[in-house]
């Protein structure tokens, strides 16, 4: 064989093996993205939407929709929506109380609306089909273990013809092992590329509400602008299991927690029937790409006469304690919510507490959790509305910050029905100075 | 080694570097930003060829969701600073064929991530669709 033809086939498999290269680091792309679970009021129900993590697309798409007592049944239409586009797929879920699954499809990468419509209300929830990409770094490293395995090759078949050309498989080996342990070694210190590392402004919160009176359902209406520039804002990420948790209190003292539904950028809407006429407060906690949660306070005026509606407490509330209850001072608070300990993980958390005051004023506004722990179901993760396995009592640690009277809702889910503790704590001045 | 061996070894490893140099930084995007998104009844596809700090010129091509080119009564670009939370003075982008409308001398005046808010102004409805850009 002549050296020419040798030359040839030790360069064709330096080709092949860096040729070979690219597909390998593709091939290796793990699964990326995450389930995201959101609440949302629709209508009259309030519904969980989990939209399960997709496997690259075009792929099928599994969205659960949990469905809790006391929401009517019936049929929801879900599609799946590209911006600009036309939905590409429909499904239609009969809505009874627990868990229905419908699957869709998604086409391509990048961002997605989800809608859901039931007839009246429609939502879009936004969502992403994430592309998994090759950092550069790891397509060095790959491709230099490639090519070193393919210069090896070469190199043994030149050494046992004997003849200097073995020196150039032997060099290539040493070229492509210095490049993928040079690269691998540097890959920690190279941070992932992020755009979402920088907090964007407050928003602003405009509730309104067209003929609110006692006893109907009406469209309370919120409009989220850009403080700093006043265009819509359309970046809210899923904080604690939905896009804005809406906090209301009723001039009788009852809580609302609601979770408005997306229409459009920057508009949310909620169904709600107030039930007493006079002022209430609302708080919505929301949280904006790179920043941290926000909690913006709006109010609105209903007229009308007052529908009796007056809930159910759905157990007792014990502080650790009872003296303990002075401002400054941690103390906690463990609501009973009787019965066996089967309780299921709602928004994420297996308790909330809600609390407002001190009274007149409600210069606090608080939303502490009592978090899950991982369960040997869920092998680890955070386990999903449908574990049913956390024990009645849930322990809850706040400092109250002021002194005074506060209403608090504590509540959690049994059952697909959401629970709520109402109670009233009266907490008396600090004892010590605190510095 | 003979001269002709290191020729060899010379050209091996300047092809070594070559392709990793290509597998590094060969898929980096071309010089033109391109990008599709939509609102409920548009679609727009805007192009800024090589996008830079100061004067751009934004090509928007708008349509409905069927495809069919939308005659606008006004189209304007708002660029927004994310960074600084800085909005600056809209341009308007002027119809240069069916559905095809340019905002030239779009000024971003400073290098970051910047948000161009399309808003689209038909039969006294304006719909608004965002695109995301780092300069």
């Amino acid at each position: 064989m002549g050296k020419g033809i040798r030359r040839l086939a030790v360069v064709g498999l330096v080709l092949v093996g860096l040729v070979g290269v690219s597909g390998v680091a593709r091939a290796d792309g793990a699964p990326v993205g995450a389930d995201v679970a959101v609440a949302q009021t629709l209508g009259p129900r309030e519904l969980t939407v989990t939209i399960r993590r997709t496997d690259g697309a075009p792929a099928p798409l599994h969205v659960d929709i949990v469905s809790h007592v006391g929401d009517p049944v019936g049929i929801l239409r879900v599609r799946t929506v590209p911006p600009g586009s036309r939905p590409t797929s429909e499904a239609t879920a009969a809505l009874t109380t627990g868990a229905t699954g419908v699957d869709l499809t998604v086409d391509r990468f990048g961002a997605w609306e989800l809608e859901l419509d039931d007839g009246t209300n429609t939502a879009r929830i936004p969502f992403t089909v994430p592309q998994r990409v090759v950092p550069a770094w790891e397509r060095v490293v790959y491709g230099g273990f490639v090519a070193t395995g393919a210069f090896l090759l070469v190199a043994l078949v030149f050494a046992a013809r004997g003849g200097r050309f073995v020196l150039v498989p032997a060099g290539g080996v040493v070229v492509s092992l210095s490049v993928a342990v040079t690269a691998a070694l540097l890959s920690s210190t190279i941070p992932p590329p992020t755009t979402q590392n920088v907090a964007r402004p407050p928003v602003s919160l405009v509730v309104s509400a067209n003929g609110l009176t006692t006893g109907h359902p009406t469209n309370l209406v919120l409009s989220l602008t850009d403080s700093a520039t006043g265009l819509p804002v359309d970046d809210l990420l899923v904080n604690h299991g939905a896009l804005v948790h809406l906090m209301v209190m009723t001039p009788t003292g009852d809580l609302v927690h609601l979770h408005p539904v997306r229409v459009a950028p920057g508009d949310y809407r909620v169904q709600f029937t107030p039930t007493a006429s006079g002022t209430y407060p609302m708080a919505a906690e929301l949280a904006r790409v790179g920043g941290g949660t926000q909690l913006v306070r709006a109010e609105v005026q209903i007229t009308g006469t007052t529908v009796d509606s007056k809930r159910k407490s759905d157990g007792t509330v014990e502080a650790v304690e009872a003296d303990a209850l002075t401002a400054g001072n941690p103390v906690t608070l463990t609501a009973d919510f009787t019965g066996p300990d089967n309780l299921q993980p709602w928004l994420g958390m297996r308790g909330h507490l809600i609390i407002v005051g001190p009274l007149p004023s409600q210069a606090v506004w608080a939303h502490v959790h009592a978090m899950t722990t991982p369960t040997v179901n869920s092998l680890g993760s955070q386990p999903d509305e449908t574990v049913a396995a956390y024990p009645a009592k849930v322990p809850f640690t706040f400092t109250f910050p002021e002194p005074g009277r506060y209403h608090a809702w504590f509540q959690s889910e049994r059952g697909f029905e959401i629970l709520t503790i109402p109670v009233t704590f009266d907490v008396g001045a600090a004892h010590d100075t605190t510095r | 080694m003979t001269r002709r061996g290191k020729t060899v070894v010379a050209a091996v490893l300047v092809l070594v570097a070559g392709v990793v140099g290509f597998l590094m930084w060969g898929r980096s995007s071309s010089s033109v930003f391109d990008q599709r998104s939509g609102s409920a009844n548009y679609s727009v596809h805007l192009t800024i060829d090589s996008p830079r700090v100061g004067d751009n010129t934004v090509q928007l091509d708008v349509s409905d969701l069927s495809g069919t080119p939308v005659k606008a009564d006004e189209v304007t670009v708002e660029p927004v600073m994310v960074d600084m939370g800085h909005a600056l003075t809209p341009t308007t982008a002027l119809p240069a064929q069916q559905g095809n409308y340019r905002a030239e001398h779009t000024d971003l005046p400073m290098a970051g991530r910047w948000e161009l808010t399309i808003a689209i102004r038909r039969a006294h409805t304006t719909e608004r669709v965002t695109f995301a850009l780092v300069l």
